[in-house]
Formats: structure tokens, C-alpha cells, sequence
């Protein structure tokens, strides 16, 4: 490979930000915990033990135990199967969606991207989690329904950008010569105008899944998602909110999980968009 | 600037109107038949007759909808069909706990915020950066919910400073005023330490520097100046956040304001009372934003004369 790629050249950057990489490396211990989670803990995460509930942390039970006896610290390795795929899924969705959308939207320009954009307008008054919750509200309660809402309300970032990426490179010279040469509409978009914003799209990806976590935990938290009995961090803390006064480490344990990972993934985020972006050097 | 006022505001008429629509509309897909559930499990066709006659249920939906704005525009959003007494009742006294918390989170994060954002940005690459960036990166992380059950843990249970729910006085804002405005904190330190470090490149604070100011002149009058027109625009989108956080921390705090009754009407599909709060929540957040525009407007010429530019501010990431 050229000594001077991009890639290298970013490869460089990322290096040097020692925050996104330690970032990186937690969330690709977190993946390998989503996949192999239940077998690394040390209790079944699903065992009731009612001779030991609510216990404090100790050498057996790390992270303590909940009302019901079951060790926490295999119910948070547990449960990051289920969180980090409900906001993974979300946000994918909202990226491929969003994508699509502000491609064909600029593109096209016109009547159709006017009312594209009026309508991400009328998505961006209001605010995230409330538009999620009357999303919620017409679906019913559930963690699927969870995920469409906060796919949905995630759509309209990844559209803004890829629009406003489009308008700016579709009046570039080599776009011009691209289409001056015959290349048809959907290659000059996809080989040509796409990879221009990706970038972009990485960083917002990756912030946008904190945000997803954040998002989905604060449904199950409100009682909106996942329901109180399933291994999963923000219905843990909803569930472990009962107990403040006597057990607090029910909540601090899932919140202090919950709050890493997604700073994980803002750090990552910043991390990248300081190794992609030129102004930064 | 009255033109560019009058264009903002004439601008936002379609979108309002769009808005209220919308809610409108999405509040008739929640599933579910009001009038069954207001009635009762075992109530007769005709007593389910008799509610959907009394509040219009059966009309076809455009009356139903030109019945709600012309409800709006005399203050009158209907009655909450979960208890029976005027939508504007319930909310009124409950927009004041709302609109006080938001402002004390807002003022406390405004303050710290743009702090953080100016120290990070005069000592840039240095220890006190590393530190603010670091209190900012985890402050857009933590979970509003649990932020707020970690200070009730401390300060109201093991040491009993404050009350652990409720609003009697203005100290009972404390632990609810963090928590709710620990993201915006961070979201305006960071959106102000790259517009600060961005502002201290220009030329005219070569200028500044080179005509004797001293340094907190500089960056005080000069450089804070200049950025606060993009952190403006950070703060009017960041309401809605501030909004969207106001129905949890409400919770956790258990106070009686419009973010807790929101959760608690859909729970109870009270459609009124649905409609009128999320229309309220989008009119204040357009609103803000407005009035943001027009700020922005007084800060720079350029937008006032060039006539728009300030449509598509930058979403914050």
C-alpha cells in the first residue's frame, strides 16, 4: 500500500488518540461479551436464590445481587446481548434509511427533496425520546417496537448529512465528468457522491449508537421497553430503583455499564472524526 | 431587521401548521377506542354512544381537527378524557414546575458549560482541555435516570440535604437541575471549545494580541463574543433535549410536571391530553428556536441582510 494513503494518513491520526483507541478496545470487548456473554458469567444470569437477595458486593457475587438473588454481574453480561443489539439494530436501520434518502432526496432536488426536508424539520421539533415515546405510545410497549422508535427518530441526521453532502459534491468537477462521460445516475451516486460523505456517516454512526443506548434505556427505564423481568441494563435499573434506599448497588452497577459504553462509543466517535476530517491535524 | 423578523415569523406558520397536523393524525393511530375505555369494561353501545357523542369522537376527522385549532386559538384544548376536567387546567399548574426546571438546568449549563468550553480552548492540548473534555464527553454519556437516582442515593438518603422527591422550595431544583442539565453542559462545552479554538485562528485576535489587549480582553471580548453566535444555535436546538429529559427526570424526582403526565396519559391513551402536550412541547421548541434565529439575527449582520442562512443550522453530533 502507498505510504501515503488516506488510510494510512488516517490510520496515523487514529493513533495518536489514545482515548478512542483504549474507546475501541472496550467495545470490542463488550461485542465479545454480547456474543459469548452467558457463558463467561459466572452464575446463571436466570437463577432465583431467594436465601440471598439484594446482597451488597462481594468476592462471590462481584457486582452484588438483585432482588430476586441473581448475581448482577452475570445478568449485565447477559443483558449486553440484548442492549447493544437494540441500539445496533436502530441505528443501522436509521443509517440505511436516512442514507437513501438524502441521496435521492439531493439528487433529485425539486418538489420531493422540499418535502423530504420539511418533514426531518418537523421530526427535529420534537424532542428525541418524547417523539420515540408517541412512536411507542401507537406501537404498544415492547422492545421491538423500541427499536422502530428509535430507528425512526434517527433518520433524519443520516439524511441532513448525506443531502447536504450530495449538494455539495454534485456540482464538483468530477462529478460533472463522470455524468459528461455517460456513468449512469445511480453509479455517479453510489461509486462517486456516497463514499465523498462516509466519513461523516461514520462519526454520526457512531455517536448515534450512544445515543440509541441512551435512548433505549430510558424507554425500559419509563416502563416502554424491555419488560422488568429480561437481562437487559435500563430495565435492570428500572427495576432496581425500588430498592435504592437498601440495595444501592442494583442501580449503580447497570447505570455505570450503561454510561461507559456509550461513552465508549462518543469517544470512538471523536476520535474518528478528528482522524478523518483535514481541518483537524 | 423587522423584515427579517417578520420573514422568520410568516416562516414559521406552515411548519407549525404541519406540526399540529401531524400530531393530530399520529395521536388517531394509537390503538384503542377512547370512548370504550372512558366508559368502562362493561358498559352498554349506548353509554360508549353517549361518550363519543360528547366529545365529538365520530365526526369525520378534518372537523375534528379544525374543532382542535380553533380550541387552541381560545386557550381551550379540550377535555382530558381520562379524568374529566379541561386539558388547560391539568397542564397550567404543571408548566410551571417544566418551565422552572428547565430554565435553572439551563442556567446552571450555560454557565459551566461555556466556562469549560472557554478554559478547554485557551489551554488547548494541555491538562485543563484534557480534564473539561473529559467531564464533557461523560456528560453527554450518562443516563439522565441514573445520574439522578445516584445523586438521590447520596444527597437525599445517606446524607439528607435534600428532599428525595417533590418540589416544596426552590432547593428541592438542586439535584433535579443537574441531572437534567448535565447533557446540555456538556454539549455546550464542547460546541463552544471548537468555536472558541476555531475563533482564536482569526486574524483579528492577531490584531487584538498586537494592539496591547490583554489576554482575558482578548479572549473575553473578542473570541467569546464571536463564537457565542454558533453555541446560540446549539442552546435552541438543545431545548428540545432539555424537554425530551424533563420526562425522565420528572419521574425519578416524582415531580408533578407535564414530562411525568405525558407518560402517564399514553399509558392511559388520554388522546386530549396526548395532543395538547405534544403540540405544546413542539410550539415551545419552535419558539426557542425561534427566538434563537432572531438572536442570531442582532449578533450578525450578514444573516439580517443576506436574508436567511440561519435555516439549516448545524445538528450537533
Amino acid at each position: 500500500m502507498n505510504r501515503n494513503s488516506p488510510f494510512r494518513e488516517f490510520l496515523r491520526k487514529f493513533w495518536r488518540r489514545k482515548t478512542a483507541i483504549i474507546a475501541l478496545i472496550f467495545i470490542l470487548m463488550m461485542f465479545f461479551i454480547a456474543v459469548f456473554g452467558a457463558s463467561l458469567a459466572p452464575y446463571d444470569p436466570k437463577t432465583y436464590e431467594y436465601s440471598n437477595t439484594l446482597q451488597p458486593p462481594s468476592s462471590a457475587h462481584l457486582f452484588g445481587t438483585d432482588e430476586f438473588g441473581r448475581d448482577i454481574y452475570s445478568r449485565i453480561l447477559a443483558g449486553a446481548r440484548l442492549s447493544l443489539s437494540v441500539s445496533l439494530s436502530a441505528v443501522t436501520f436509521s443509517a440505511v434509511f436516512g442514507t437513501v434518502l438524502g441521496l435521492i432526496s439531493g439528487y433529485i432536488g425539486g418538489l420531493f427533496d422540499n418535502i423530504v426536508m420539511r418533514v426531518c424539520d418537523t421530526m427535529f421539533a420534537f424532542p428525541d425520546i418524547i417523539l420515540a415515546i408517541a412512536i411507542v405510545a401507537i406501537l404498544g410497549p415492547g422492545l421491538q417496537n423500541v427499536i422502530i422508535a428509535v430507528a425512526v427518530f434517527g433518520i433524519p441526521s443520516f439524511a441532513r448529512i448525506m443531502r447536504g453532502a450530495m449538494l455539495a459534491l454534485k456540482q464538483s468537477l468530477y462529478v460533472e465528468a463522470a455524468r459528461s462521460i455517460g456513468v449512469k445516475s445511480s453509479r455517479i451516486i453510489f461509486v462517486h457522491i456516497f463514499p465523498g460523505a462516509f466519513s461523516t456517516m461514520l462519526v454520526n454512526y457512531s455517536m448515534r449508537i450512544g445515543t440509541a443506548i441512551l435512548a433505549a434505556a430510558s424507554l425500559s427505564f419509563l416502563g416502554l421497553g424491555a419488560k422488568p423481568t429480561d437481562d437487559e441494563w435500563g430495565a435492570m435499573l428500572s427495576v432496581g430503583r425500588n430498592y435504592l434506599g437498601t440495595a444501592p448497588h442494583a442501580v449503580l452497577f447497570p447505570g455505570l455499564v450503561i454510561m461507559l459504553t456509550v461513552l465508549a462509543f462518543n469517544l470512538l466517535g471523536d476520535g474518528l472524526r478528528d482522524a478523518l476530517d483535514p481541518k483537524y491535524k | 431587521m423587522l423584515r427579517y423578523f417578520f420573514k422568520r415569523l410568516l416562516q414559521m406558520i406552515p411548519l407549525l401548521v404541519v406540526v399540529s397536523f401531524l400530531i393530530f393524525m399520529f395521536i388517531r393511530m394509537i390503538p384503542g377506542d377512547p370512548a370504550r375505555l372512558l366508559a368502562g369494561q362493561d358498559a352498554t353501545v349506548e353509554e360508549i354512544e353517549k361518550i363519543q357523542r360528547l366529545y365529538g369522537l365520530n365526526d369525520p376527522l378534518f372537523v375534528q381537527y379544525g374543532r382542535y385549532i380553533a380550541g387552541l386559538f381560545s386557550g381551550d384544548m379540550g377535555t382530558s378524557l381520562r379524568t374529566g376536567r379541561p386539558v388547560a387546567d391539568m397542564l397550567l399548574p404543571r408548566y410551571s414546575a417544566t418551565f422552572t426546571l428547565a430554565l435553572t438546568s439551563m442556567g446552571w449549563a450555560l454557565l459551566i458549560g461555556l466556562t469549560i468550553g472557554v478554559v478547554t480552548a485557551v489551554f488547548r492540548g494541555r491538562w485543563p482541555d484534557y480534564i473539561g473534555m473529559l467531564v464533557a464527553v461523560a456528560g453527554i454519556s450518562v443516563p439522565g435516570f441514573w445520574m439522578g437516582l445516584v445523586l438521590i442515593q447520596r444527597f437525599a438518603v445517606e446524607m439528607p440535604i435534600f428532599a428525595v422527591t417533590g418540589l416544596r422550595s426552590m432547593k428541592d431544583f438542586v439535584l433535579p437541575s443537574i441531572t437534567l442539565g448535565a447533557g446540555i453542559m456538556a454539549m455546550i462545552a464542547r460546541n463552544s471549545r471548537s468555536e472558541m479554538s476555531e475563533t482564536m485562528r482569526h486574524d483579528y485576535i492577531r490584531t487584538a494580541r498586537a494592539k496591547g489587549l490583554s489576554e482575558p480582553e482578548v479572549i473575553l471580548k473578542h473570541a467569546l463574543r464571536n463564537s457565542m453566535v454558533q453555541v446560540m444555535t446549539i442552546i435552541g436546538l438543545q431545548f428540545g433535549f432539555l424537554l425530551g429529559g424533563s420526562v425522565v427526570v420528572e419521574r425519578v424526582f416524582g415531580i408533578a410536571g407535564l414530562g411525568g403526565l405525558l407518560v402517564d396519559s399514553i399509558f392511559f391513551r388520554d388522546y386530549t391530553v396526548i395532543q395538547a402536550e405534544l403540540t405544546i412541547f413542539a410550539f415551545l421548541f419552535i419558539m426557542v428556536n425561534l427566538l434563537v434565529d432572531l438572536m442570531y439575527g442582532l449578533l450578525n449582520p450578514k444573516i439580517r441582510y443576506g436574508g436567511g442562512g440561519a435555516d439549516e443550522p448545524e445538528q450537533p453530533v
